[in-house]
C-alpha cells in the first residue's frame, strides 16, 4: 500500500511500486487529465507538480511519490497562476487537439509561478521538453507573455 | 591486486615527474583515470557549456536542457523533472541518485590529461576534496558508479569499476602525479 | 453527392417532451434506428460537454434548440485539432441567428445523416474536407429551422412571417415590441412544414461566419476534462497490449505465455490475425506481461521493405514512363526546340503521423452488441469492419467517435488496422477492453507517409520563359489497400469515396506552362502499409516543382518571387495570396545574415503562398527564423482557427523536413520513439505570421494548405543562403545542425 498526496487529498493504492505515477493517477485514481504520450519523459504530456516542480509522471516510480505533493490538472485551478494560465489559453484559442495541453499548462504555471516575466529564452529553457504535435507553441508562448504581461 | 610496493620504484619515479612543469609527458599512472573521466558516461555531465550532452556521440541534450545556476537545468525544467534516482523506462530514461551537471569548475571538457589532473586535484574547483576524498568519491558515489551501470546499450567507461577504483588508488597512493 | 444533398435538404422536425424542438436529418432510409440508443461522443456523458448525464439522442438527430433556449449541434465530422466540432456549428448558428454564447456542440452518432457530402456515403474526416464538406447543408439546415421558428412567432402573434426578424436565439416583432426566444417556439415550430429551399443569408450579413470565435471545447481542453479514446473507463473494463511482429504482416508461431501469466495482474494471453493480445487489469500489468512474452514469429510472408532498397528502386523506376496524370499540349515538340533542358531528381523518406495520443480501442462486445470508443477520422469504415469481425450488423454497433488527439490521416485508416486489432481482442474476450497502443507500437505501427521519388524537368527558351514541364512521381498509392480482394467483400456495400483524389498526386502545377505532362509511377506493396499523411503527396511534389523553379529562376538571374508571378496571370487568386506574402514577408529585404525562401500551392479549394527566413552558418547550423504566410480559403468561417490551422501546418511542415524519416533496414522500422523521431520544439519554432485574405467564394480546406509549401521554401531559403541545392529530405541527413 502506498499512501499518495494528490491535489490535497490523501490516497492510499495498492499497486506494484514500479508502477509509473501516471498510471496510478490515471487508472487507479480515474485522473485522467494527465495524459500518456510517449512512456519515456521525451514529450511531457504527463507532466504533474511534484513538490510544485513540473516532473513527468509517466517515469516516476509510485514509490518515489509517496510523500510529496502531488498537483495535477484537474486542480490546477487552485493556483491563481494555475487559473490565469487555463483562462490565457482559452482566450487565444492555443489547444487544438489538446492532448499535450494538460502538460503544457502544468509547465507554464510552473514557469510563470517561479518567474512572472519570463523572456523568450526563459520560456524556451521551461516549455521545450513538451511536445506539441498541432503547433501550438506559437500561441502557448503568445499565451505566456500575455499572462506575464498584464496580469502578474 | 598487485601488491602495491612492487610498483613503487615506479611510482616514485611518477611522482617526481608529476612534480615537473606541465609540459613534460604527462603520469602513465594518471592516463587510465583520464580514459575514464573522459569518457561520455562521465564527461557528458561535466560539460564546460552551459548544457550537458547525452550519448556516445555526446549531442547537445535534447529538449533544450539547460546548467541552470545550480547545475539542476532551468528553475521549471529540473533534471529531476525526468531523471529519477535510478534508470527507469526500462533503463530508457538514465538515472541515479542527486543527478546533475558537475559545477562548471569540474569541467572536463577539453582539458589534455595534464590539465585535467591538476583541475582534479584542486581543492578550489573540486569542492575541496584531498586525494583520497576523490578517492573515495569515485569508489563509491552513486552517481559516479551510474557510470558503469547505466543501462541499455550505453556504452561504459573502459574499465570495470573495480579495475578503475584499484587503478585510481594507485594514482591517489602515489600522489596523485600529473 | 447530389442524393445526398438532396437528402439533407429533407429534415424532419419533431417537439421535444418537455418543451423543445429536436431537428434529425432527414432521409435516413439507410440507417435503422440503433438497437441500443446511442448517447452522446462520450461514455461518461462527457464532463463539461454540456451534456446532462441522462441525455441521450435519437440516430439523425444533429439540432436540438432546448426550452431553455440552450442549442446543441452534433457534427458527424471528426475533432482531432482542428475545430470541426466549432467550426462546423457556426454554420448552422449563422443561418440560424442563434446566440452563439449558448450554442454546444459533440460529435454525432455514425448514421448516414452525418456523411460528409464531399465524400458521398462517408462519415471521413480527411482531405481537409470538413468544413468544405458540410457547409452548404448545414447553411440549409438552419435556415430551415429559422424559417420555422419566424412561422411559429407570426402564428402565435398573428402577424406576417415577413415583419419578424431574429437574432440571437429570439424571433422579434418590431413593430409590436415583442419578442419570443427560439426556447420558447420550438415546440410550435415543430409543427411548421420543413420549408424545401430556405432563403440563405446574403454573406455581406453574417454576424459568425467570419468572425473569431473560441472553441467550444477550449475549457475542458485545458481542464483535462476532455475525455479522449485513451480516457474512456467502463465498468469492468481490461486493459490490452499487442506484441507485434518485428516484421509487418509476419504472424505467431508459438508463444510461450508463462512468464508473462506470471505478472500479477495479467489475466490472459492469446494470439489475434496480427499479433498476440496480452490482457491484463491494468496498463502496467499488460505491458510488464508483454515484456515478458516469447514468441517466434513466421516470417514467410512478412514485409522487408528496406529504405535504401526503396531508394534505389524508385529512382530506376524515374527513368521509365508511368501512368500519366496530367497531359497538356506537346512537351516532346517543346524539349527538341528548347534552348536548355533541366531535370532534376528527388528523394523523401518513409515518415510517421506519430499523433500526440497514440492509438487505441475501447470495445464492449456482448454477443449480440457492440460499443466501440475511439478517436477516428473514419468512423463509418471502422464500424463496417468491425461488424465484419464481430458478427453484427454495423447498426448493432454503437460507435463513439472520441475527441482525438491528433489525427494527421492516421486514424483515417480505410483498412481499418486498429480498430479490427480491438474487435479480434474483444471477439475472444467478450469483456469490455482497452486496447492501448504504447508510443513505440504507434511509431512501429506501419501505415506511413511512404516513400517517393520525384523527377522534374523545364525546357526553357532563351529568356528563361519555361516552355514544357514534365512531373514524374514513384510512390505507393496509399488507396491500394481498398483494392486488396479481402476487403472487398465488406466494402461491396458501400460508396467508394474519390480514391485517386486522396493520393492527392497532380501537382496542380498553377504556372502558365502550355506544355505539360505528369506521370506516375503508384506501387503497390502490399506487406508495406503506407497512408496519407497531412497532405499526401502535395507534401513531395510540391518540394520538387516548387524548388526546382527557383533554381531555374536563379539560373536565369531572375528573382524568385517575380519569376513566378510573371507566370500567375491568369490565376488572380493565387497571385494575390503571392503578393500578399511578399509584403507581409518584406519580400527581397531579408534582416541581415538571413535569407528567404518563397513557395505556393493552390489545392482543396484554397490558396496560399509562404515566405521561410533562415540563416546557414559555417558550420552549417540552420535556424528558421520566421515563417510567413498568405492565404485565401474562401470564406474563413473562424477566422482565428484558420490562422491556427496555418501555425500547425507550418510547424508539422517543419517537423518532417527538418526531422521526419522512418527508416525501414530489411522491413524493420529503426525508430521508435521521439527520441530518435524528433519533432519541433517550442525552441526550434520560428516565429510565425499568417495573413488572411479571405475573397469571400466557398470555405477552401485549411487542415493541409499548410504543409506542402514550407519545404521548398525553406529549401529556397537555404539556396539562396548557400547555393546548395536540396534534393533529398530531412535536412538533418544533410548534415544540418538544427538550432
Amino acid at each position: 500500500m502506498i499512501s499518495l498526496q494528490v491535489n490535497g487529498d490523501e490516497h492510499t493504492v495498492d499497486v506494484p511500486d514500479t508502477k509509473p505515477l501516471l498510471w496510478v493517477l490515471r487508472e487507479d485514481l480515474k485522473l485522467t487529465g494527465s495524459k500518456y504520450g510517449c512512456g519515456q519523459a521525451l514529450c511531457g504530456a504527463c507532466t504533474v507538480h511534484l513538490d510544485g516542480q513540473p516532473t513527468r509522471a509517466c517515469v516516476v516510480p509510485v514509490s518515489a511519490a509517496a510523500g510529496h505533493r502531488i498537483d495535477t490538472i484537474e486542480a490546477v485551478d487552485q493556483q491563481r497562476i494555475g487559473a490565469l494560465v487555463q483562462q490565457a489559453w482559452q482566450a487565444l484559442n492555443v489547444p487544438q487537439c489538446g492532448y499535450c495541453q494538460s502538460g503544457q499548462i502544468m509547465a507554464a504555471t510552473a514557469l510563470l509561478t517561479s518567474n512572472p516575466s519570463p523572456s523568450d529564452r526563459d520560456i524556451d529553457e521551461a516549455m521545450s521538453g513538451n511536445i506539441c504535435r498541432c503547433g501550438t507553441y506559437p500561441r502557448i508562448r503568445k499565451a505566456i507573455h500575455k499572462i506575464a504581461s498584464e496580469q502578474l | 591486486m598487485k601488491p602495491l610496493r612492487q610498483s613503487l620504484p615506479l611510482i616514485f619515479g611518477l611522482a617526481l615527474l608529476g612534480l615537473c612543469p606541465s609540459s613534460l609527458a604527462q603520469s602513465p599512472l594518471f592516463a587510465p583515470i583520464y580514459e575514464v573521466l573522459t569518457h561520455p558516461r562521465c564527461l557528458n555531465c561535466h560539460t564546460a557549456t552551459d548544457f550537458p550532452r547525452q550519448g556516445d556521440e555526446r549531442r547537445r541534450h535534447d529538449q533544450l536542457v539547460v546548467r541552470g545556476d545550480d547545475n539542476h537545468g532551468a528553475p521549471t525544467l529540473q533534471c529531476s523533472a525526468c531523471h529519477q534516482d535510478r534508470n527507469v523506462a526500462d533503463d530508457e530514461v538514465p538515472g541515479a541518485p542527486h543527478w546533475a551537471l558537475a559545477p562548471l569548475s569540474m569541467a572536463w571538457e577539453g582539458l589534455s590529461p595534464q590539465e585535467l589532473c591538476v583541475a582534479l586535484k584542486d581543492l578550489d574547483k573540486n569542492g575541496n576534496r584531498d586525494l583520497n576524498d576523490l578517492l573515495h568519491h569515485m569508489s563509491e558515489d552513486a552517481l559516479v558508479l551510474w557510470g558503469w551501470s547505466p543501462g541499455q546499450n550505453r556504452s561504459r567507461p573502459p574499465y570495470e569499476h573495480e579495475e578503475f577504483v584499484r587503478l585510481l588508488s594507485l594514482w591517489v597512493n602515489a600522489g596523485g602525479p600529473c | 453527392m447530389d442524393t445526398m444533398l438532396k437528402r439533407r435538404q429533407f429534415l424532419r422536425v419533431t417537439a421535444l417532451a418537455g418543451g423543445g424542438l429536436l431537428v434529425a436529418c432527414g432521409g435516413g432510409s439507410s440507417s435503422s434506428p440503433s438497437p441500443t440508443p446511442p448517447d452522446s461522443s462520450n461514455p461518461d456523458s462527457a464532463p463539461g460537454n454540456g451534456g446532462d448525464p441522462a441525455e441521450t439522442f435519437a440516430v439523425g438527430e444533429f439540432l436540438r434548440i432546448s426550452s431553455d433556449n440552450s442549442i446543441r449541434v452534433l457534427v458527424g465530422a471528426s475533432e482531432i485539432g482542428q475545430g470541426a466540432l466549432t467550426a462546423i456549428p457556426m454554420i448552422v448558428a449563422e443561418e440560424l441567428d442563434a446566440d452563439w454564447s449558448r450554442v454546444t456542440s459533440a460529435h454525432s452518432p455514425v448514421a448516414a445523416q452525418f456523411d460528409n457530402p464531399y465524400f458521398g456515403a462517408l462519415q471521413f474526416t480527411v482531405a481537409s474536407a470538413a468544413t468544405r464538406g458540410y457547409f452548404a447543408a448545414q447553411r440549409r439546415a438552419g435556415a430551415a429551422v429559422r424559417h420555422m421558428l419566424i412561422a411559429a412567432a407570426a402564428e402565435r402573434w398573428n402577424v406576417e412571417p415577413s415583419t419578424l426578424r431574429t437574432e440571437k436565439s429570439f424571433v422579434i416583432d418590431d413593430a409590436n415590441q415583442r419578442s419570443a426566444s427560439y426556447g420558447d417556439l420550438a415546440e410550435a415550430a415543430a409543427a411548421q412544414n420543413v420549408p424545401i429551399n430556405p432563403p440563405l443569408k446574403d454573406p455581406a450579413n453574417y454576424t459568425i461566419i467570419g468572425s473569431t470565435r473560441q472553441r467550444l471545447d477550449a475549457v475542458r481542453k485545458t481542464n483535462g476534462s476532455e475525455i479522449y479514446g485513451m480516457d474512456v473507463d467502463i465498468p469492468g473494463m481490461l486493459t490490452a497490449v499487442i506484441a507485434r511482429p518485428p516484421r509487418f504482416f509476419g504472424q505467431p508461431q508459438s508463444v510461450n505465455s508463462n512468464a508473462a501469466l506470471a505478472i500479477p495482474g495479467v489475466l490472459e494471453v492469446f494470439t489475434i490475425p496480427s499479433g498476440v493480445a496480452v490482457i491484463a487489469n491494468d496498463f502496467w500489468s499488460a505491458e510488464q506481461g508483454r515484456k515478458a512474452l516469447e514468441v517466434s514469429w513466421n516470417e514467410a510472408l512478412a514485409g522487408r521493405t528496406d529504405s535504401a532498397q526503396t531508394r534505389s528502386n524508385y529512382q530506376a523506376s524515374l527513368n521509365l514512363p508511368g501512368v500519366p496524370v496530367r497531359s497538356d499540349g506537346a512537351v516532346l515538340l517543346a524539349q527538341a526546340a528548347a534552348s536548355d533542358v533541366l531535370s532534376a531528381d528527388y528523394f523523401f523518406p518513409f515518415m510517421a503521423h506519430a499523433a500526440m495520443e497514440p492509438l487505441n480501442v475501447t470495445v464492449d462486445y456482448t454477443g449480440s452488441a457492440a460499443e466501440i470508443w475511439t478517436g477516428s477520422q473514419s468512423q463509418t469504415i471502422d464500424r463496417l469492419f468491425a461488424a465484419s469481425i464481430l458478427g453484427l450488423l454495423p447498426e448493432q454497433i454503437n460507435f463513439h467517435t472520441m475527441t482525438s488527439g491528433g489525427g494527421f490521416g492516421r486514424r483515417g485508416n480505410p483498412l481499418s488496422d486498429y480498430v479490427r486489432d480491438a474487435c479480434h481482442v474483444a471477439k475472444t474476450l467478450q469483456q469490455p477492453v482497452k486496447v492501448i497502443w504504447t508510443r513505440e507500437d504507434d511509431m512501429k505501427g506501419g501505415y506511413y507517409r511512404p516513400a517517393a521519388s520525384v523527377r522534374v524537368s523545364a525546357a526553357l527558351d532563351n529568356n528563361g520563359t519555361i516552355t514544357a514541364w514534365t512531373h514524374r512521381a514513384v510512390t505507393q498509392d496509399v488507396t491500394s489497400s481498398l483494392y486488396f480482394e479481402e476487403q472487398l467483400d465488406t466494402l461491396a456495400e458501400m460508396e467508394l469515396p474519390p480514391l485517386g483524389e486522396l493520393n492527392d498526386l497532380e501537382t496542380g502545377m498553377p504556372y502558365a506552362i502550355d506544355n505539360v505532362h505528369m506521370d506516375a509511377h503508384l506501387t503497390l506493396i502490399p506487406q508495406m502499409p503506407s497512408l496519407w499523411m497531412r497532405s499526401v503527396n502535395k507534401f513531395s511534389d510540391v518540394f520538387a516543382q516548387e524548388t526546382f523553379i527557383d533554381e531555374i529562376a536563379h539560373r536565369y538571374s531572375r528573382d524568385p518571387y517575380h519569376y513566378r508571378r510573371e507566370m500567375l496571370g491568369n490565376n488572380p487568386r493565387l497571385l494575390a495570396v503571392l503578393d500578399g506574402v511578399a509584403q507581409a514577408a518584406n519580400w527581397g529585404n531579408p534582416p541581415a545574415g538571413r535569407s528567404q525562401g518563397i513557395a505556393l500551392i493552390a489545392h482543396w479549394q484554397s490558396y496560399i503562398a509562404q515566405v521561410v527566413e533562415v540563416s546557414v552558418t559555417g558550420d552549417r547550423e540552420l535556424k528558421v527564423h520566421r515563417v510567413v504566410s498568405a492565404i485565401d480559403c474562401g470564406t474563413a468561417v473562424n477566422p482565428d482557427l484558420v490562422v491556427a490551422q496555418v501555425e500547425s501546418g507550418v510547424i508539422f511542415a517543419l517537423s518532417s523536413v527538418l526531422f521526419g524519416e522512418i527508416e525501414l533496414r530489411d522491413g524493420v522500422v529503426q525508430q521508435s520513439n521521439f527520441d530518435d523521431y524528433p519533432v519541433l520544439r517550442m525552441h526550434q519554432t520560428p516565429q510565425i505570421d499568417t495573413v488572411l485574405m479571405p475573397s469571400g467564394d466557398n470555405p477552401g480546406g485549411v487542415g493541409e494548405i499548410g504543409v506542402p509549401a514550407v519545404g521548398p521554401a525553406l529549401a529556397n531559403a537555404i539556396f539562396a543562403a548557400t547555393g546548395e541545392q536540396i534534393r533529398e529530405l530531412p535536412l538533418k541527413n544533410l548534415n544540418f545542425v538544427i538550432a
